[in-house]
């Protein structure tokens, strides 16, 4: 199977080229005429024999600029010339064969750099489309650098916060550890408020914190032993 | 010295099945130089590429010429196809190859009919289109069509032709052989015959390599190029191919290698139904399948003619922004240029014939 090579050729060079592609013996295939948006393209094609390859010289033409003509290399580009020149308009110089014009017999110049509607609406539509696309995808970037930039300061305030409770907690934890009253102190306190008490009323007081202290007393005596079975029997 | 004379020669003439205008410069009764005039019936069928959808076009390409039809859709069909970057699967392939053959024995018979006409061979005018026919009744029994066939589209083929059917159509061009060649033994070794066309409307190796001419008109003067020999298609699978050349370079060896083409082109389709995968027929691409912004792309193939090249250029929409058809024709007009300088004006009508002009393939 041949290969396929697409080449873009300055204007000026052209002539050029296509005279060492003579040279090097390949064969003039075609030489083809397009009306893209603005200008016209020329795509000649040659045909490498021992290679397998078609190399196609792609020429972008300004409008009205003057195209060399090859037929000087390629006598067979003649019909292609005059064809390109009758069906878009482009201006070849030094043409050994040149119809004037009249290669074709048309009822109008030109006629292949006529858009038609349908063309003109697909185009217009896929240009719509491409916009919309290149708006969508816009967007959507604007949207998730946004959304990283607000997850980040969120981050970074959640971080800031933690930081702020952890250093509050650090300095509260001593006071509060200050604060918590020994064993000691707690019944000092106490008998410091019985003093002040009715004698009845601390009496009574007093009875129920012995009732109290006897019965956590025995409640933990009757579990020290039972732990210790615990422990034996694993 | 004698004198210059211009004598128009068609559009319409009766030898000239088409429309080509030629001025021949004569002296005496030799033409001195010859000038081409095409343009009488261009149809601006490669324009309605912007209307017609890349689907859609296949029935337009096809249109282009009532001989080659199929090959213009089979080339239209493959440049796009490679343009979607769709990968046929190969039992289409070897299909397009069977009917692009079967086409190459219809032109090949319809041309050998007209040039037996040309020089008054009426009754050989008639076996050969007799043996048309056949053809045409095969395109039929496959395809639904006789000239306009259909089954070609962008991504495969509308629809199968099963082995049973693929091996009748062997059976007939057995029988097929067997007519022609008793028609070609005839023709060329018809002493007449040979008179009207040995040593006419020479042309040298060396000039049909300068014209870069193509098809029987170039392998006539010794170029070895047909594109069937790159193993594009379902080519590449065959065993042996060699392109069919003559080395006399005039109107005889033109009409040696057609007529060695149709037997060739029969032992190329009986070689490909035997080999022939069953791996599916493809089919029409998705409507969201587009070709890419400033997309290219072009394939080669052999018509009966010689060398067709199709190109087709993408813009992200469903139409294509060009499509363009170089027929063979195209091509061989500086060769007929060369050809008729310095023959006896008598011999023009047998040269052009002999170089088988499709005008209307040109036109497009």
């Amino acid at each position: 199977m041949y290969t396929t090579e697409f080449v873009d050729v300055p204007l000026i060079e052209l002539l050029q080229r296509v005279q060492s592609l003579k040279h090097e013996g390949m064969r003039f295939v075609q030489l083809c005429a397009e009306f893209p948006e603005s200008g016209i393209d020329l795509v000649y094609t040659f045909y490498d024999e021992t290679r397998d390859n078609a190399l196609n010289l792609c020429v972008s033409v300004p409008e009205g600029a003057e195209v060399p003509s090859i037929q000087g290399l390629y006598f067979a580009a003649f019909s292609y010339e005059n064809e390109a020149h009758d069906l878009f308009g482009v201006n070849f110089i030094n043409m050994k064969l040149d119809f004037g014009g009249h290669f074709f017999s048309l009822a109008e110049t030109s006629p292949m750099t006529v858009i038609t509607p349908e063309m003109k609406a697909e185009r217009e539509k896929a240009a719509k489309l491409r916009a919309a696309k290149a708006a969508k995808e816009a967007k959507a970037a604007r949207e998730a650098a946004e959304a990283k930039s607000a997850e980040r300061a969120l981050t970074e305030d959640r971080a800031a916060a933690d930081a702020a409770a952890v250093a509050a907690v650090n300095e509260m934890a001593p006071a509060a550890k200050a604060a918590k009253p020994s064993e000691e102190e707690r019944a000092a306190m106490m008998e410091a408020k019985l003093a002040n008490m009715d004698p009845e009323k601390a009496a009574k007081v007093r009875a129920v914190l012995e009732a109290k202290k006897a019965k956590d007393a025995a409640r933990a005596a009757a579990e020290t032993p039972a732990a210790d079975t615990a422990k034996e029997g694993e | 010295m004698a004198t210059r004379s211009v004598i128009p020669f068609g559009p319409q003439h009766p030898v000239l099945p088409e429309p080509v205008h030629l001025d021949l410069v004569v002296e005496d009764e030799r033409v001195v130089e010859a000038i081409p005039q095409i343009g009488f019936v261009h149809r601006g069928l490669e324009k309605l590429v912007q209307k017609r959808d890349y689907n859609q076009f296949v029935y337009v390409a096809e249109r282009v010429c009532g001989i080659c039809s199929f090959g213009h859709g089979y080339g239209y069909a493959a440049a796009t196809e490679k343009l979607l970057g769709i990968e046929v699967p190969r039992r289409v392939d070897y299909l397009r190859a069977i009917l692009e053959e079967l086409s190459r024995i219809h032109s090949h018979l319809l041309w050998l009919g007209l040039l037996a006409d040309g020089f008054g061979f009426e009754s050989l005018f008639n076996h050969c289109w007799r043996l048309r026919e056949t053809i045409l009744d095969i395109f039929q029994k496959t395809c639904g069509g006789r000239i306009i066939l259909s089954i070609c589209i962008v991504g495969g083929m509308a629809h199968d032709i099963d082995d049973a059917m693929l091996r009748e159509v062997c059976d007939e061009l057995d029988g097929l052989r067997r007519e022609y060649k008793i028609i070609v033994d005839t023709m060329l070794n018809d002493s007449s015959v040979r008179s009207r066309l040995c040593g006419v409307g020479y042309i040298s190796f060396e000039d049909a390599l300068e014209l870069s001419m193509v098809g029987p008109f170039a392998k006539g003067s010794g170029i070895e190029h047909d594109m069937r020999s790159t193993g594009f298609g379902a080519y590449g699978d065959l065993e042996h191919f060699q392109p069919i050349i003559a080395t006399e370079g005039d109107c005889y060896a033109r009409c040696k290698v057609r007529c060695e083409e149709v037997y060739q082109a029969i032992d190329i389709i009986k070689e490909l139904v035997a080999k022939i995968p069953h791996d599916g027929i493809g089919g029409k691409p998705g409507p969201k399948v587009l070709p890419p912004e400033n997309s290219r792309a072009h394939v080669l193939i052999e018509q009966p003619r010689g060398e067709a090249f199709y190109y087709v250029r993408g813009n992200g929409t469903k139409f294509l922004d060009r499509f363009r058809l170089r027929t063979p024709t195209s091509q061989n007009l500086a060769g007929m240029v060369r050809a008729l300088q310095g023959v006896d004006l008598a011999d023009v009508p047998m040269i052009i014939l002999t170089i088988d002009p499709c005008i209307s393939c040109t036109e497009r």
